[in-house]
């Protein structure tokens, strides 16, 4: 909305820039055509310059785009740790869970109920997350890479 | 677990501030923008007003300055967060609008006084 | 001296279409070297190899907040005398000559087709177009050095040097409305040649040392001598120093709630 107004104030100003542009040259052949010596424009015609500019620079300034925060952690900073830690390569569905809720489902014999038992949110899983503690934010990368090197390791 | 998340971040900011360069390049091409923007507009009016030597010189000078005004009230009291110096956000970019302001400046005061 | 009265007719006729077909040029030069520009192929050797030597960067500089067994394991792989990395791989010294590889030759065809060739021909079209007009005048006073520069085409020696002619008009116009292209096109447009030059010294990424050979030997040096120190020998004892809470509840925190 507000962009909108910006917009519109810079059409205006571009607009009022052409009339201004415009006017001077019909004082300046009219200066000409009276054969009087050309000195200065008009001051109304100096004040619409200046005062369309203005206009232009304030709007511009407003158009161009918000400025980004420039430190590395400032969009995770409103972040909980459960999203930022949130890896699904760690994701482990072979655990306590099927044997608390998967021996409910088999003496139902419900398949739908299954899908949903088995699927455990992570930050309900603790040994997950306590593996992840003291790994920290800095070597997430490192702990990514090891998984696929390991992997070519061996 | 959330609170040790931000508390981690917290001392990771005092010790050492770690930039993203994505961001920092977002800013410069907004700064960029102004600018480029600016110098031609201010080139448009210099040349429809009939400025002539040092004055149209000088009224690049005067309007890039005011630019630099309205970029420090956009930037705020927190311009920490979004520029490394302050002097950056007012001189970035002043004399490479240089060349655009002539020519926008020499093409309106040709269009409109040379005629 | 006397103001020269120029008819209005040149206003419409010459210093309008030189500006608005120098600009137009411009955009249709950007679209044109999308249109023609292929991507660049990649060959999966080179990628291999970039990425082998980024990760064993990544290891020298990084390697201090993994356990010693894993920077060792790692280390292995790329260093060992007999199965490493960095040994096995035998890659044999290109040279790359730009005249012998055909893909290299038909981008640089290109790049002369959008950049020089549309260059030449719109500035000769120009010069015989809009020639021998006394267009503009520069709204400031100019030594007479610049009168080559400025009045090209039209050799009048009483003219004052803040005039402009039509072919000197229109290459004002080029330069100067290179920083215009960037605010239309946005920053990295293809109708500023100055910005490709930068790229190709910045691409660092995806482009591959000219050597793989010698980059690898290099690189084993360096990884080889790489001690390991562990910089997260003491993280629990920091972790729970720099944290406010306290470390009860968050244990006894029941967790499906």
């Amino acid at each position: 909305m507000a962009s909108a107004i910006h917009k519109l104030v810079c059409t205006v100003g571009l607009v009022s820039l052409a009339h201004v542009a415009y006017s001077a040259a019909q004082h300046r052949t009219y200066m000409r055509l009276t054969e009087q010596e050309f000195t200065a424009l008009p001051a109304d015609v100096l004040v619409q310059g200046i005062v369309s500019l203005i206009m232009l620079m304030h709007s511009i300034s407003h158009i161009s785009g918000e400025f980004k925060d420039i430190k590395v952690g400032a969009d995770l900073d409103t972040k909980s740790w459960e999203s930022v830690g949130n890896r699904p390569s760690f994701y482990s569905f072979h655990h306590r869970g099927k044997a608390l809720f998967g021996r409910q489902q088999v003496m139902e014999g419900e398949e739908s109920e299954s899908s949903r038992y088995c699927v455990v949110a992570p930050e309900h899983f603790p040994s997950a997350e306590s593996a992840s503690i003291d790994g920290g934010e800095e070597d997430e990368d490192e702990d990514e890479d090891a998984e696929e090197e390991e992997e070519e390791d061996d | 677990m959330a609170a040790s998340a931000s508390a981690k971040t917290k001392r990771f900011k005092n010790d050492n501030v770690v930039y993203n360069s994505v961001a920092i390049r977002n800013n410069a091409a907004v700064i960029d923008y102004c600018r480029t923007s600016l110098s031609a507009l201010s080139g448009c009016t210099a040349g429809i007003l009939g400025l002539t030597g040092l004055n149209g010189f000088i009224f690049y000078f005067v309007t890039a300055l005011c630019l630099s005004v309205v970029l420090l009230m956009k930037g705020g009291n927190d311009w920490s967060r979004y520029f490394m110096s302050r002097t950056s956000l007012a001189s970035n970019g002043l004399l490479g609008g240089l060349f655009t302001y002539v020519l926008f400046w020499t093409f309106l005061y040709g269009m409109v006084h040379v005629y | 001296m006397a103001e020269l009265l120029l008819d209005p007719d040149i206003r419409l006729w010459v210093v309008l279409p030189i500006v608005i077909i120098t600009f137009l040029i411009g955009i249709v030069r950007h679209h044109a070297t999308i249109l023609f520009s292929s991507a660049k192929k990649v060959e999966l050797q080179q990628v291999t190899d970039s990425q082998a030597m980024i990760r064993s960067r990544l290891l020298r500089e990084n390697g201090k907040y993994l356990p010693k067994e894993s920077f060792l394991m790692r280390k292995n792989f790329f260093n060992n005398e007999e199965t490493g990395f960095f040994k096995t791989q035998k890659r044999a010294a290109p040279a790359q000559n730009p005249m012998t590889d055909p893909t290299m030759m038909t981008d640089m065809l290109k790049g002369n087709l959008t950049n020089v060739l549309p260059m030449i021909v719109i500035g000769g079209w120009i010069n015989w177009t809009f020639s021998g007009f006394v267009t503009t005048k520069v709204p400031f006073p100019l030594t007479l050095r610049f009168k080559p520069m400025l009045q090209r085409g039209v050799e009048l020696a009483s003219l004052d040097a803040s005039w402009v002619s039509s072919a000197s008009w229109y290459f004002l116009n080029i330069f100067g409305l290179r920083s215009m292209y960037t605010l239309i096109l946005g920053q990295d447009n293809q109708a500023d040649q100055t910005k490709q030059m930068q790229d190709q010294m910045s691409g660092a990424a995806m482009a591959m040392p000219q050597d793989p050979k010698a980059a690898f030997k290099a690189e084993w040096e360096a990884l080889e001598i790489t001690d390991h120190q562990w910089a997260l020998r003491n993280v629990e004892d920091q972790l729970i120093a720099s944290s406010q809470i306290n470390p009860e509840p968050v244990f006894t925190k029941n967790k499906f709630e």
